[in-house]
């Protein structure tokens, strides 16, 4: 054997060797500019904005969209054409106020960059803190999260969030819209002591009022900091000058508010601001759907896949609450809280349609709508013409476990790598077992 | 006459207060006054025992007791005559249940958290709860404001304890009265009282509720092995008290309803009658209490009214709550009308005036006056076994009593003296005059009307005017003299002073200016009973309104679900057996068990329910095999690296709302866990969700024990900045096993050498030790491939397998070695990322898992995914391409298998219990929700009874809110909701948290 290995084995020992490496390195290559003008033919189009076209076709170039229709013949001259038959075409999902690329891995302090120190922090930006590399991201390209809002979570004003696409070299590459909102932690009416499997009974917070006065006293001195900054030559606050944004309308603000009467009480604060906030997490937002219908406030419901908020509420509160909503004409988009459960948004949306919601209309909850809270409705959120060509084919109903498979996914146009370290790892293990797929 | 002679006899007493009674050791410090008083209470209208009508009869009493009961009894020489004539005479109140006279509780926080060791001193048993040398005789102090209190309610003798710790030692009884300690003691050790707070105690253990009734349950093991061994290698005084007390009356208090049920286990187990300190709950299950023989002591602690004006903070208050406050008042009533025994008691009230007031609620509330008496005098009395002494009027008894001015329960009634030990005290005070009614006050020139009325001992008046400008009187009256301030329209002060001549009182008034001016109080019409009596009798007049449901929350029903025979029409019948998927099949379910399948099925009985399943799937009922849902105060016995001797089984919360939350997702069977905080945790207990049921009756019967394990960063204390008990390590984990599994195969070996009787029987031990002998089987929390091996590796070489590691995150890594062992594998489809540990989960892990072979099962760990395990299972599909009729498995036979229960459910197949649900659509499909979910062929939940329940629940907390607005519109004070029930376990009970899900949609 000393001499003797012969080049079979050699190279059978050379493609094993690649094999692991490529498994080990977890080296995913982020994509790089749509080169040629692409096609999608003769797939299901799911729209976003309720339609679906059977039997369309898709063409994009440059990472937009420049064709939607039933022509499988259309724009002729697109090189790659991909022929979709019998597979699913969705937008992107959109993950709105997310911990992907701030968390990676929860009780690991040293992984976490998501919650700073301190109670006014509206400069806090996550674009800067945004990690491209974290291993979670892949995870839920698998799952059709091409989009996400990554908001920081700590103390009252939290910071501001950014949205990205899902896959980039670094968070300036990867960003589509920074610093887009601020995020505000509105004060807890009740507090709620216990952990998960033994919540105790809530208890007024005696300390509302203060935490609420503080509040809006911070904002109130924020607008009038923008008002007279240049007129009186204040000095530079960085904190004021992050809120600069809610004034001029460049900024969105999202609030974190669970509670009916504090939902209603944060409208009312922030109209006398003249501020017209998203309410994120909104668990009560059923409670009082014709009050936000009638001030036209946009609702980002945090996980269908929750307990009630009360003992006494229907069991199925969290999965019939998004058709109420819709019913009422509340704009809402639905979420999924956390980071690597993000992979499960589809899902969230999906346990809906048994409740009351149609299958568009769930989908619209994850795509079109979560674009229009976001403001970015004309780029994203749909498959339509000028729009991002952010998108992913799927063999079967992508808001259903059993069907969802995605089997390729565009962002801005470029392919996407699909594998991930659980495939991987999978492979892995497959091979040492000699478990064939 | 009688006021004089009366005024005389208090004044005497006053004087003789401190001389009474025989002083046989205590030195005197003067002259003595020897006491041998006589009393011949004359023409009173006597009750002697609860059951007897008023007889109209002279009392004796001497020396403290009562000399002779009887009409016209001759009058000893020396005796001092009371005309009592038209008063009642009751016998005096007993209360079992007090802590008057001890000392504060020492404050636990004072002292530190977080002590493994005990820190008192002497040579006491190892836990700091169990005070068995706490002996209430010694601690006992007369307090003079406290013993008024007590007979301002009519209690001449109460238990009191010393209300701190598991075991608080004895109870003393004393009197009531002002006198010294050694004269106030009727006995020194009454009874032994037990609770399941450990108290003051800095010590971890126990750290949960399931903690302490381990401790008990072993303390009981401990006393008897201590009484039985000749030479006892070590003192224990704990133990000897202990030993002392079991001859006691044992007297156990509980928290709630469902502690009780528990407290009665131990009694049952233990062959024991506890005397139970109830809740007040006692309403929501009378047929159960009554099953288990009861014996109360009931609080009459019933809730204020609370806020509701603000919807969304009357959205915060329970149905639970809500229904509480309208039937508490009716518990004493509901417990007589099944029969129970019971006391009442006084402790748990703030204000001692609740007393009273809150049993005329409750007698008004149909509590017969007759029980409400022998509640508070022969029941008592013959439960502490002193009937020959107290609890009636007859001779030889002691002179305890109450004299009223009627009938004791009309609201209207006044306490006027307690005598306790042959000594009056005056409480309302005799008041031959009833001043109270409407008068003419004239006044020079000046005439108005004025009501006088009494409240308590003091007079108040009010004139009754048209003109706004207030005129205001204030009168005090004492025996026949007047004095008072009139201020008139113009502010101005006169003073007043009369006398009392007829039914007129006459007298002067020194105007503002000095001048005297006559004035004359005239009675005009009388007055009728006060409002606040009247809107007393509105509170409870609710009777016939209120329902028990069953459990005693929302979605609970008035009546229990009852078991139908039902065919099944024309489903897709997934039988998790070798059947497969059946198309258009029909089942039939016939006494709860799963009588035939097929297709066409006769219709066997006109009886049968038919459900026609057309378009729809059955599968069996889910099952979790990672559960904490419906568990009492404590999840986690944190204190020590193995607590094998706690058992979820007594604790579990029948009334957990989860419970019916997770039928409607179609789960009928979990493994409720402990927590994954020490190597060796607790036992866990199987239960189906018998929504409805008592604690015992949820519990899978017949089904084997298992014990929970846990390695890795939750046992090593990871989440903590820093960690003080062993082990910290991985290394260390292994050793605490080979350490308990060394000393359990000792233990074993010891009792078959010597005998069980000679063996102090150990539960931490005698519970690992039933693993080695494959009795109790392990649920072993895991994620990292080193870990699980380590535990292979420790279980073969003390002979066992290792049954189930749940999490196992990483078991895909070491899936042949699991398979080579014989592990299951419960798992969670695609969690990851929420701690080091778990960095390399894949949610492919079940799928090759069941590709080695190995048993596999997807759990949930969590109340909410619970809801929806059919989809948890679909993922098995989605991430390594199970067939759907596998992954189906993944969360029915296959946690069946791992449970051992899978004879019994798990799959549709003839002769298995009828756990069935009926799905709208594919069972594995997320749009997919229950029709309908069937424990033991018995339809807990059905999605369109849900809608019905759920408009129930809406239409009685409409209603409630209602009755609560109109009381407080009629003036019924209201205070914010508090909830009582966690706040009373947070003061006592250490609250561990469980690191594991931090991050983890922690709520």
């Amino acid at each position: 054997m000393k001499n003797g290995i012969s080049t079979i084995p050699k190279i059978f020992f050379t493609v094993i060797l690649f094999f692991l490496i490529a498994v080990i390195s977890n080296a995913q290559l982020p994509s790089f500019p749509q080169k040629n003008k692409s096609a999608i033919v003769h797939a299901r189009i799911h729209v976003g904005n309720g339609d679906i076209i059977e039997d369309g076709t898709v063409v994009f170039e440059k990472g937009k969209i420049l064709y939607v229709g039933t022509d499988a013949l259309a724009h002729p001259d697109a090189k790659d054409r991909l022929d979709a038959r019998g597979a699913e075409l969705y937008p992107g999902f959109i993950a709105l106020g997310t911990g992907v690329g701030l968390e990676e891995i929860s009780q690991v302090k040293a992984t976490l960059d998501i919650r700073e120190l301190g109670r006014y922090n509206p400069n806090l930006r996550t674009l800067i803190a945004y990690n491209t590399d974290s291993r979670v991201i892949p995870t839920l390209r698998s799952n059709g999260v091409l989009t996400a809002q990554v908001a920081p979570e700590g103390g009252v004003i939290s910071g501001q969030s950014s949205v990205f696409k899902m896959d980039g070299w670094n968070w300036e590459d990867a960003v589509l819209e920074a610093d887009e909102a601020i995020w505000l932690n509105w004060p807890q009416m009740q507090n709620q002591g216990g952990w998960w499997a033994e919540p105790e009974r809530s208890s007024p917070n005696d300390q509302y009022r203060a935490e609420l006065d503080g509040l809006v006293d911070y904002f109130r001195k924020a607008r009038a900091y923008h008002e007279g900054r240049e007129a009186e030559k204040l000095e530079i606050h960085l904190g004021y000058e992050a809120m600069k944004g809610l004034w001029t309308g460049k900024k969105k603000l999202f609030v974190r508010v669970g509670e009916a009467k504090a939902m209603m009480q944060c409208v009312q604060v922030c109209e006398s601001l003249g501020l017209k906030p998203v309410l994120f997490g909104a668990a009560d937002a059923w409670k009082i759907a014709d009050f936000l219908k009638e001030k036209s406030i946009p609702v980002v419901l945090q996980k269908t896949h929750s307990l009630p908020s009360r003992t006494d509420e229907d069991v199925w509160q969290t999965y019939k609450t998004p058709a109420i909503l819709k019913k009422a004409g509340v704009l809402f988009a639905i979420s999924q809280s956390g980071f690597w459960e993000q992979r499960n948004l589809a899902f969230q949306a999906g346990h809906t349609i048994g409740h009351g919601m149609s299958k568009e209309e769930a989908l619209q909850s994850i795509t079109l709508d979560a674009a229009r809270i976001l403001g970015l409705e004309n780029r994203m959120g749909s498959i339509e013409k000028g729009k991002d060509a952010t998108f992913f084919i799927s063999s079967g109903d992508a808001l259903d476990m059993r069907g969802q498979n995605l089997t390729k996914a565009y962002i801005l146009g470029a392919e996407t790598d699909l594998n991930d370290m659980h495939k991987q790892l999978y492979k892995k293990y497959q091979t040492k077992y000699g478990q064939s797929n | 006459m009688l006021s004089i002679r009366i005024s005389a006899f208090c004044f005497f007493l006053l004087l003789g207060s401190g001389l009474t009674m025989a002083q046989l050791t205590f030195p005197y410090n003067g002259v003595r006054h020897p006491d041998q008083s006589c009393y011949l209470l004359t023409h009173a209208k006597l009750i002697s025992d609860p059951g007897s009508q008023p007889v109209e009869s002279d009392l004796l009493v001497r020396d403290g007791r009562i000399l002779e009961v009887g009409k016209d009894l001759k009058k000893p020489a020396d005796a001092l005559v009371i005309d009592v004539k038209g008063s009642y005479i009751y016998p005096g109140f007993i209360d079992l249940f007090s802590s008057y006279g001890m000392p504060p509780l020492p404050d636990r926080r004072a002292q530190g958290r977080g002590q493994a060791e005990r820190s008192r001193e002497g040579v006491f048993g190892w836990n700091d709860a169990l005070r068995t040398e706490q002996n209430a005789a010694e601690l006992f102090k007369v307090r003079p404001d406290a013993a008024k209190a007590l007979r301002e309610n009519g209690f001449t003798l109460v238990n009191t304890h010393m209300p701190d710790g598991i075991s608080r030692g004895n109870s003393t009884l004393v009197f009531s009265g002002d006198g010294k300690e050694h004269e106030m003691m009727l006995r020194e050790r009454m009874a032994h009282h037990l609770s399941f707070q450990k108290g003051s105690s800095a010590q971890d253990y126990p750290g949960s509720l399931m903690g302490a009734i381990a401790l008990i349950r072993q303390t009981y093991l401990d006393g008897r092995y201590y009484e039985s061994v000749i030479r006892p290698k070590e003192k224990n005084l704990s133990l000897e008290y202990w030993n002392q007390l079991q001859k006691l009356p044992q007297i156990f208090s509980v928290e709630d309803r469902l502690d009780l049920y528990r407290a009665d286990g131990i009694a049952r187990e233990f062959g024991q009658i506890y005397l139970m300190r109830s809740s007040g709950q006692e309403y929501q299950n009378p047929e159960h209490l009554k099953k288990i023989q009861a014996k109360l002591i009931v609080p009459l602690k019933f809730p204020n009214l609370y806020e509701v004006e603000d919807p969304y903070e009357a959205a915060q208050i329970d149905l639970t709550d809500l229904k509480h406050w309208e039937m508490a008042p009716s518990n004493p009533a509901i417990l007589e009308k099944n029969g129970i025994a019971f006391c009442l008691t006084a402790d748990g009230l703030k204000d001692g005036k609740e007393f009273w007031s809150n049993l005329r609620k409750a007698v008004s509330a149909g509590l017969s006056k007759t029980r409400a008496l022998e509640a508070l005098t022969t029941l008592p009395a013959a439960w502490m076994g002193i009937s020959g002494e107290a609890g009636s009027l007859a001779p030889g008894k002691w002179a305890n009593f109450v004299i009223t001015n009627g009938d004791l329960f009309s609201d209207s009634t006044r306490i006027l003296e307690t005598w306790v030990k042959g000594q009056a005290y005056a409480v309302y005070g005799f008041d031959p005059q009833n001043f109270t009614g409407r008068y003419q006050l004239a006044f020079g020139t000046d005439s108005m009307l004025v009501d006088i009325r009494k409240t308590e001992n003091k007079y108040e008046a009010k004139v009754i005017s048209e003109d706004s400008t207030p005129v205001s009187l204030q009168i005090k009256i004492e025996k026949d003299y007047l004095s008072g301030r009139y201020k008139d329209k113009e502010q101005r002060i006169s003073l007043l002073s009369a006398g009392l001549f007829g039914k007129v009182w006459k007298g002067k008034a020194m105007l503002s200016d000095g001048k005297e001016l006559p004035f004359t109080l005239t009675p005009a019409v009388s007055e009728s009973s006060t409002g606040s009596e009247k809107k007393i009798r509105e509170e409870v007049q609710i009777k016939d309104t209120f329902a028990i449901i069953y459990p005693f929350t929302a979605y609970g029903r008035s009546e229990k679900p009852v078991r139908k025979n039902i065919l099944f029409r024309n489903a897709t019948v997934w039988t998790c057996e070798k059947e497969g998927i059946l198309e258009q099949s029909d089942v039939w379910v016939l006494n709860g068990k799963i009588e035939k399948i097929g297709k066409n099925l006769k219709v066997p009985d006109p009886q049968t329910q038919i459900v026609d399943a057309t378009g729809k799937h059955l599968t069996p009922g889910l099952i979790d095999e990672h559960s904490h849902i419906a568990i009492s105060r404590g999840v986690n016995e944190c204190t020590e690296a193995s607590t094998a001797e706690v058992r979820i089984g007594d604790v579990i919360n029948s009334e957990d709302i989860n419970i019916y939350r997770q039928l409607a997702g179609g789960l009928t069977t979990a493994q409720l866990l402990h927590g994954s905080c020490n190597p060796i945790g607790g036992q866990s207990a199987i239960i189906k969700l018998r929504w409805g049921s008592t604690p015992e009756e949820m519990k899978f019967e017949g089904a084997d024990g298992f014990i929970k394990f846990a390695l890795g960063e939750n046992v090593k204390r990871s989440g903590g900045q820093s960690n003080q008990r062993f082990p910290d390590t991985r290394m260390g984990v292994e050793q605490v096993y080979m350490d308990y599994f060394t000393r359990a195969r000792k233990y074993l070996d010891d009792i078959k050498s010597k005998g069980m009787a000679n063996v102090r029987r150990d539960l931490d031990l005698e519970a690992i030790g039933e693993i080695l002998e494959k009795k109790r089987f392990i649920t072993c929390h895991s994620y990292v491939q080193s870990e699980i091996n380590m535990l292979m590796k420790v279980a073969e070489r003390f002979n066992f397998r290792v049954n189930t590691f749940t999490h196992i995150l990483e078991g895909y890594k070491v899936a042949d070695k699991m398979k080579a062992h014989g592990a299951g594998g419960s798992s969670f489809s695609d969690w990851w990322a929420y701690k080091f540990e778990v960095y390399e989960a894949i949610p492919y892990n079940g799928a090759i898992l069941h590709r080695q072979g190995v048993t596999t099962a997807f759990n949930s760990d969590d109340a909410e995914m619970a809801r929806r395990l059919n989809q948890e299972a679909a993922k098995a599909v989605k991430y390594g391409g199970l067939s759907e009729e596998e992954a189906l498995k993944f969360v029915t036979l296959n946690p069946a298998k791992l449970l051992h229960i899978d004879h019994r459910v798990g799959s549709i197949k003839t002769g298995k219990d009828a756990d069935l649900v009926l799905w709208d659509q594919h069972p594995l499909s997320v749009y997919s929700k229950p029709d309908m979910t069937l424990v033991d062929g018995i339809k807990y939940f059905d999605s369109g009874e849900q809608d019905s329940l759920h408009r129930m629940i809406e239409a009685e907390r409409a209603r409630i809110i209602q009755k609560m607005m109109k009381l407080k519109e009629s003036g019924v004070k209201s205070s914010p909701f508090k909830s009582q029930r966690r706040r009373l376990y947070h003061c006592d009970t250490v609250e561990e948290e469980e690191e594991d899900h931090q991050g983890h949609g922690h709520r």
